[in-house]
């Protein structure tokens, strides 16, 4: 203390100079609380910019220019007047005739293997070629190989569900052919759907075993993946193979299965995904999240004869992955253990997919079975008043083109 | 005692008060304190105990990382050959150099242990771990938006560039989606129903012998979790277990080459932006402007790709520690 104050500055005289200003200015009741008030809330004010700040954190843009421009498997598309995009049927057997050979382009690689290949860059045929054209094969070659090219980009009464079906000239004829598709037509029309059908033949060139007895399986997610490029606005696509007819035009798909009750009433939930399995389909799954739609067989088995995708992108990883050619040329058993192995082994794609009743989309008729018998828990296959006749299994008993002849009579006959 | 006796009287009054007015805040604070004992404690081990054991979400600055690194460390772990000290050395080195530039930029740092596991001994289960590694730590920080991996021989080499500023802020011009330019692998350059109009979702770099998965960024979205998922598929690896040298990597290539999704939201990145090599990677290429770390050009992320493939990781990692060192001290330093 001593030595504190022998240290202490002298106060007064004339040393009183800036520093007691100095002190007087801080001294200064009124203008030092003033002072202090000003630094706090300039403090105050840096201080809540700061947690502010920190609130809404910067958000890491990752945009980069778009180098190309989407297109499908042609460069140039075909625009479509009506949403219901058909192939001429009537060239099937012109087309049968021309065989693969005749339709494509044979090159044969240094390996001496020989692939068919698609000129994806070939500009459509214009009205005046085709006026031009009088060679009927010419023109249905040509035909044919623009139907790829087809798109329907109309802004309005654009149709929510596309029916998308492959057609194959060389094992239906052409009467059996045309009932097909005017089923599917009639039926788009009725509840203003939109219709993709192509021939089988059109994909050959796009897989490695090319032909469509192989190979007819993994058109499924190539077409689809064209469905949806060519219907861009489109909210369902459905796949309907060809064995197959619609047998209640009245039904929408929409008020029969895609709304959201009907759909939750439909989802088989914890039960294995293929027959046997461990991996069960998921308890808990909202009919918000479903992208993808198959419906299971009696046996437990995964029927890919008739399925929905919509467009988003899961169901878009799905076709492509479906489509790889690296997938598909694993040994499967069939399209169904393919399609099942996918949605075991992969979580993220089985938590958007509902399996569902066969009855829904694909009720499979049983010839040793009457059609009109009364509906019941215990009725699997088809009766009357379900949505879709599937003929899977008249292959094997060689009667697709009689089945689909006597149901068309009968659906069209009842109807009109 | 003697001296100041004098002034003792008044002084000691003026003392007092100075005194008093000096210590009043002090002795009022300390007075209080005293007051309320019990009070004060349980104040003061709350906040203890908030500060050393407390949840980061309840603090008031921490918020979760918006880029998270991921340092794959402890390669092998010596299950299958020692660990020496220079392989310790290494990690060790790496590590500090990801912690240290993941501070100065606020990002998330997880070191994820990368010890060779019998589950992924199995031939058709190798290289799965990188997947599995990522999909758990996107679980972990479910807020990240982006991940960048780093393998471990990895360093740093310009740690005042930050991920924002060096990739992101310039990914216009930075990145690349077609390769017209740089095709290693020769594929496809064109893919039907590629829509490149969205996000990009992974960028990743191409070396020479094709992509590159050293160190590549990949979102946190709903796209990155369905790629991982998809990623590995016995069905694929069972085909091409004994051509697919590079595991993961080939597994990738080969969804790139054939699947629209995949293609639609990848971008790569110059090899030299975050993934340069030493001479010794690539070494065929030697001269190749495209791969190589330059000083001069103060290229970000060194590489030792490779190295513990017949190379010495312990001398190119000192080699680069050193000149790290060097970039990185400042003037004043020498003082003291």
């Amino acid at each position: 203390m001593v030595f504190k104050l022998k240290h202490k500055p002298a106060r007064g005289g004339s040393m009183r100079g800036w520093p007691a200003k100095f002190r007087n200015f801080f001294m200064d009741s009124k203008r030092r609380r003033k002072q202090v008030f000003t630094l706090f809330s300039l403090g105050g004010l840096v201080f809540l910019l700061y947690i502010l700040g920190g609130l809404f954190g910067r958000s890491h843009t990752s945009k980069a220019a778009a180098p190309q421009k989407v297109h499908g498997y042609y460069l140039n598309d075909i625009q479509a007047k009506m949403p219901l995009i058909f192939p001429k049927v009537q060239d099937a057997p012109i087309l049968k005739e021309l065989k693969i050979k005749g339709l494509f382009i044979l090159r044969i690689d240094v390996n001496k293997v020989g692939r068919y290949v698609l000129k994806e860059s070939e500009p459509p045929m214009t009205e005046k070629e085709k006026a031009e054209i009088t060679d009927s094969k010419a023109l249905a070659k040509r035909m044919f190989l623009d139907h790829g090219k087809m798109v329907y980009r109309k802004p309005t009464d654009y149709p929510e569900v596309v029916i998308v079906t492959l057609i194959d000239f060389d094992y239906y004829d052409q009467q059996s052919l045309l009932k097909i598709v005017q089923n599917r037509v009639n039926y788009a029309v009725r509840h203003k759907y939109g219709v993709y059908v192509r021939w089988a033949q059109e994909f050959i060139p796009a897989v490695q075993k090319q032909n469509v007895k192989d190979s007819y399986d993994s058109f499924k997610p190539l077409i689809m993946r064209a469905a949806i490029y060519a219907f861009p606005q489109a909210k369902y696509f459905w796949f309907l193979d060809q064995d197959a007819l619609i047998a209640q035009k009245d039904i929408s798909l929409q008020s029969h299965l895609l709304n959201s009750e009907m759909l939750d009433a439909s989802i088989l939930r914890s039960v294995p995904v293929v027959a046997k399995s461990n991996i069960k389909t998921y308890e808990h799954l909202p009919v918000e999240n479903v992208d993808i739609i198959y419906p299971q067989t009696n046996d437990g088995e995964i029927d890919t004869s008739s399925f929905i995708v919509t467009p988003s992108v899961y169901s878009k990883a799905f076709l492509d992955y479906s489509g790889d050619p690296l997938v598909r040329g694993f040994d499967w058993n069939s399209d169904s253990h393919c399609i099942g192995h996918i949605l075991q082994w992969h979580p993220t794609l089985l938590a958007r997919t509902a399996l569902v009743v066969p009855k829904t989309i694909a009720s499979v008729f049983d010839p040793t079975q009457s059609t009109n018998k009364k509906l019941d828990a215990q009725t699997l296959h088809y009766t009357d008043g379900d949505l879709v006749v599937s003929f899977s299994g008249c292959r094997e008993r060689g009667s697709c083109a009689q089945d689909v002849g006597t149901f068309y009579e009968h659906i069209e006959g009842n109807q009109e | 005692m003697s001296s100041s006796m004098p002034y003792e009287a008044s002084l000691d009054e003026e003392k007092k008060r100075q005194f008093t007015k000096k210590f009043k805040l002090v002795d009022r604070i300390a007075a209080s304190i005293i007051r309320h004992k019990k009070l004060f404690l349980v104040l003061f081990s709350l906040l203890f105990v908030a500060f050393w054991f407390g949840f980061p979400q309840f603090g008031l600055w921490s918020k979760d990382p918006k880029i998270v690194i991921i340092l794959a460390v402890n390669e092998g772990g010596g299950v299958l050959k020692w660990k020496g000290e220079q392989e310790w050395e290494i990690e060790r080195i790496s590590i500090q150099n990801k912690r240290a530039y993941a501070k100065k930029h606020g990002y998330g740092l997880t070191l994820k242990d990368m010890h060779t596991a019998k589950r992924y001994s199995h031939e058709y289960r190798e290289g799965w771990q990188k997947v599995e590694v990522l999909r758990q730590t996107m679980r972990e920080f479910p807020n990240a938006e982006w991940f960048w991996w780093l393998d471990q021989e990895t360093l740093i080499m310009e740690p005042e560039k930050s991920l924002e500023s060096h990739i992101f802020k310039r990914l216009d011009s930075l990145s690349y989606r077609v390769l017209d330019e740089f095709n290693p692998l020769n594929l496809q350059l064109d893919l039907p129903y590629v829509d490149y109009t969205g996000d990009v979702d992974l960028l990743i770099t191409q070396d020479c012998g094709g992509f590159n998965l050293g160190s590549f960024l990949v979102k946190n979205s709903e796209w990155s979790k369905l790629l991982l998922d998809i990623w590995w598929d016995p069905v694929c690896y069972e085909q091409k277990h004994m051509i697919w040298e590079h595991r993961e990597q080939d597994a990738l290539e080969a969804l790139y080459a054939n699947e629209a999704w995949i293609r639609e939201k990848t971008a790569f990145l110059p090899l030299r932006s975050i993934n340069s090599f030493p001479p010794g990677a690539c070494s065929e290429f030697q001269g190749d402007s495209r791969f190589f770390y330059n000083e001069k050009e103060h290229d970000f992320v060194v590489n030792m790709a490779g190295c513990s493939f017949g190379r010495d990781c312990w001398g190119e990692m000192q080699n680069y520690g050193s000149l790290l060192e060097r970039r990185t001290t400042r003037w004043y330093r020498s003082f003291f």
